[in-house]
């Protein structure tokens, strides 16, 4: 299977998600995305850091600093409450998009 | 709201941020470095990133910010000429704004102005100022739910023991400093205890004549003070910041109880038939003024049924406003011509800033052909022109609210305002200072601009000769207006006005305020002659009317009654024309002035045609000694009579000096009658007061004048200055090929001819507009005034030709051979 970008609109709502496994840094979530994927999606760097300032902005996820597991100085990003209810909203809201498009595709 | 919060907080951080995510991502890199792709550039990544933030729009900003700060300050004579242009234009209309706002806008600064209101007395057929006191006594003590009631009356009065010092004084009741809110500077204030019959005369003076006459000390208020002769207490002084129901600042007030006390004999306190007083009084906030006026009208039935004489057919009493100085309707007129004339001084400035603008394009356009090539759009340029404008729009704010405060200031202290009257710079000043100025930078200054943008030659052109032709329409039409106001007023002083004003005193030794009737022919009769007799006296009249006084009879037809003695014609040195002169007191026989005659029996003989149930006698040459700008105003000459003798003035023709004889006047009109406190005055003297107004209104318009030619001046030199450097090339090869200097000027100067042709046609008509408003508001101006109108274009056309020999010089020698190699 070829690798392709997210689709537009969903960045977030992935990143948020993989967050709320527990604290990760820039690096590991695009990591964890493209596994948990099956190595289908591919976060470009251009596009996850100004997605991780709109997150940082809205509140949604506090960044610390720390150690990570090969002993670099990296920014761990970690969820708020608000980020949870962000989270489930936009997860609805996907869902009942995604919904609506595979009716009209399965009976058009 | 919080998502603000943060922003600001990674606005306020961002270096720590930019330097932490330049990290991060650094990190990022390193671990992915082994397996995927490139990064890409790190530094665009980053900045793609910091975008999220919000901030990218101020950024843009401030770096435009500075960089119009860098290219001013680069071109420091071209910033100065335009904030100093701007900054005129602004400041002119801000003064006047400022002046327009403390009159009519804000309130009276005294306690709930907006309840103050003056009242008026009304009748189908008339209006009347004021009220006789014992009317406004009745009113005041069946006022209704009016409250507050307070009488101004406005005189003025002799004070200290020479008596030779006349103040403006006001007789009020004595609720009239509580009311406005006053407090005293020393000692206290008149109340309402000052006003019962029994109390002791007292006065307060003002901060002015305490610091003026009696040096400013405390324990010289514990002597009394002379008021008319008489022996006043002086219980307080009045700080030079009151404001009271006048703009005026008078230097002296007096309960109007004690009236009898300044005036012996007055009989202000019982005549109903005088007129002497202004009603002030408060209507609660909770009561339509109709229903006010309703409420009155059956007090005024009431004072009918007791005094049927006193009061008019159909008479009611109509309240208006009084919480502001000026009432907005009475001087809308009077505001909207300053408004324009002040605003076709800001349209000039912004002419002549266009002007500024399009002339250092010739330097601009390449740099904007540069930075177009470089990959600069065009909509990013324009971002940086309008805030290149904003820049010096705020700066001409700024230099224009400096500019207006004192020049407001200025204006107040030359009108003779009270000293309370100050400019005061509040929001609204700044808000309209702002708006003005960089409303006008941006339209005129950038617009020129926008089309070098869109290299289309024509268009630019065009603009120019809009931008020329509306600097000098401004031009003409306010040089034209000041021109018709300054000789409006000088062609009084020179026009003679039919009658002997140089040589001839007016005495009025008030026999009226004295309760003197019966006794005053006698009076007179002893005084004058004593005059008579006195050396250097040439002759003198009694008459009821004095010469410029404020005082006049008038009938419909614009005739003004006088009753005179017969030497009044000599004495004023007027012509008779036909027929005679009345005797002293002769029944039933008039003199009428020429204008009179020819109005009422155009091509017969008046003589010894009725009018007014008289037989006219004599026709004298026009002479008007009151009315002086009235045209239509014409003269009916009575022999007085015993009953006009106590208000009657003494007209006295001099040898030399007018001024000289003013005490010796006053004095034997005193010794005929040791209470009376005679007011002298020289007629010229008088003149001059009575036109310090219009010649003031014509300094003014006149500097307003000045502004607009200087800015039309500089800017038509502006223009030729950059036609002349645009076409230099051209003038170098046609000079080159032998053509006539001459010429070549006429081919690059004649575009300028339909502007100030156009231009000036409509500043001549503009300025006949605004001259038919003044010649109703002033004396003597006259709306088409050709003189007035050739100056001014004179006047223009001079200045713009001083102002473009530099460039002209400039291109007759201009070396073809150099400007060729210097392309």
């Amino acid at each position: 299977m070829p690798e392709t970008g997210v689709p537009p609109g969903t960045l977030v709502m992935l990143v948020l998600r993989v967050l709320q496994g527990g604290p990760l840094h820039g690096y590991a979530m695009a990591q964890r995305i493209h596994t948990l994927s099956s190595d289908v999606l591919q976060i470009e760097e251009g596009s996850l850091y100004p997605a991780l300032q709109r997150i940082l902005i809205h509140g949604w996820a506090k960044a610390e600093w720390g150690i990570s597991e090969t002993n670099r100085r990296v920014r761990f990003y970690k969820l708020t409450p608000a980020g949870r209810s962000q989270l489930a909203a936009q997860i609805a809201d996907y869902e009942r998009t995604n919904a609506a498009i595979q009716t009209v595709l399965r009976t058009a | 709201m919080k998502d603000l919060w943060r922003r600001l907080w990674f606005l306020l951080n961002r270096s720590r941020f930019e330097r932490e995510l330049r990290e991060e991502m650094e990190a990022h890199r390193a671990m992915k470095g082994e397996l995927g792709p490139p990064f890409g550039n790190i530094l665009r990544l980053r900045d793609e990133a910091v975008d999220a933030w919000g901030w990218r729009w101020l950024e843009r900003f401030l770096q435009d910010l500075r960089f119009a700060c860098r290219l001013l300050w680069r071109a420091p004579a071209f910033t100065l000429t335009a904030v100093a242009v701007l900054s005129l234009g602004v400041g002119v209309n801000l003064a006047a704004f400022q002046v327009f706002d403390r009159l009519a806008l804000s309130m009276r600064p005294v306690p709930n102005p907006e309840t103050l209101v003056r009242l008026y007395r009304r009748s189908p057929r008339s209006t009347t100022t004021t009220f006789s006191y014992p009317a406004f006594d009745y009113y005041r003590q069946h006022r209704s739910r009016l409250s507050s009631a307070m009488a101004l009356m406005r005189t003025s009065v002799a004070v200290g023991d020479a008596e030779d010092r006349r103040v403006d004084a006001r007789f009020v009741t004595g609720n009239y400093f509580a009311e406005m809110g006053a407090r005293p500077l020393v000692g206290r204030l008149l109340d309402p205890a000052d006003e019962r019959g029994d109390a002791p005369p007292v006065a307060v003076i003002s901060e002015d004549l305490w610091r003026s006459a009696l040096g400013g000390d405390e324990r010289a208020l514990s002597r009394p003070l002379r008021v008319n002769g008489r022996p006043f207490e002086v219980v307080g002084v009045v700080p030079r910041t009151f404001v009271g129901l006048d703009e005026s600042a008078p230097s002296l007030w007096v309960p109007v109880s004690h009236h009898g006390a300044a005036f012996p004999g007055s009989t202000l306190r019982s005549d109903w038939s005088g007129g002497a007083v202004d009603f002030y009084a408060r209507v609660p906030a909770d009561i339509p003024i109709a229903a006010m006026e309703a409420e009155l009208r059956a007090t005024v039935d009431a004072l009918r049924v007791e005094r049927p004489d006193q009061v008019f057919d159909g008479e009611w009493l109509e309240i208006r406003g009084a919480g502001r100085l000026v009432s907005l309707d009475e001087a809308a007129p009077a505001f909207a011509l300053i408004g324009a004339l002040v605003g076709l001084v800001l349209v000039a400035a912004c002419m002549n800033l266009g002007l500024l603008v399009l002339a250092r394009t010739l330097v601009r356009d390449r740099e904007f052909a540069i930075r177009l090539a470089v990959g600069a759009t065009r909509s990013r340029l324009v971002r940086q022109l309008l805030t290149e404008h904003l820049l010096l729009g705020l700066l001409g704010a700024a230099v224009g609210c400096l500019v207006a405060m004192p020049a407001a200031a200025a204006v107040f202290r030359l009108t003779g305002s009270s000293p309370s009257l100050t400019p005061q710079f509040n929001y609204l000043t700044a808000v309209i200072a702002t708006l003005l100025a960089v409303l006008s930078s941006i339209v005129f200054g950038f617009a020129p601009v926008w089309q070098t943008l869109r290299p289309v030659s024509e268009r630019r052109l065009r603009m120019r000769s809009v931008l020329l032709a509306a600097q000098v329409t401004t031009a003409i039409a306010l040089l034209v207006v000041s021109g018709l106001l300054v000789r409006g007023v000088t062609r009084i002083v020179r026009v003679p006005l039919g009658f002997e004003y140089q040589q001839t005193l007016v005495a009025d030794p008030g026999l009226a305020n004295h309760g003197v009737s019966d006794a005053a022919e006698d009076y007179w009769r002893r005084a004058e002659s004593r005059i008579r007799q006195q050396a250097g006296i040439q002759n003198s009249a009694l008459s009821s009317l004095a010469p410029l006084g404020n005082r006049v009879t008038v009938n419909r037809e614009r005739t003004v009654f006088y009753d005179v003695t017969p030497s009044y014609f000599d004495t004023l040195r007027i012509a008779v024309l036909r027929g005679r002169i009345f005797d002293a007191g002769e029944p039933g026989v008039a003199v009428i002035s020429q204008g009179l005659a020819n109005r009422r029996w155009p091509g017969e003989d008046a003589l010894g045609k009725t009018y007014d149930g008289d037989t006219i006698v004599g026709v004298v040459s026009d002479a008007r000694t009151v009315r002086l700008n009235e045209g239509a105003a014409t003269e009916y000459y009575r022999p007085i009579q015993p009953k006009d003798m106590p208000g009657a003035v003494l007209i006295v023709r001099v040898e030399g000096a007018p001024q000289r004889f003013t005490n010796g006047i006053r004095a034997t009109l005193q010794a005929e009658d040791p209470r009376l406190t005679p007011e002298v005055f020289a007629l010229q003297d008088a003149l001059a007061t009575k036109l310090a107004g219009p010649r003031q209104a014509a300094q003014l318009v006149s500097l307003l004048g000045a502004c607009a030619l200087l800015l039309a001046v500089t800017g038509f030199g502006g223009m030729v200055a950059f036609t002349v450097s645009e076409r230099l090339k051209e003038i170098g090869i046609r000079l080159a090929l032998g053509a006539h200097p001459r010429h070549v000027l006429g081919a690059v100067l004649r575009q300028f001819r339909t502007p100030v042709l156009l231009g000036t046609v409509a500043g001549s008509l503009l300025a006949t507009a605004a001259g038919l408003v003044l010649a109703q508001e002033l004396y003597g101006v006259s709306s088409v005034d050709p003189i007035a109108h050739v100056g001014a274009f004179v006047l223009l056309a001079t200045g713009a030709s001083l102002a473009a020999i530099p460039s002209v010089r400039r291109a007759l020698r201009v070396d073809p051979v150099q400007t060729l190699r210097h392309e």
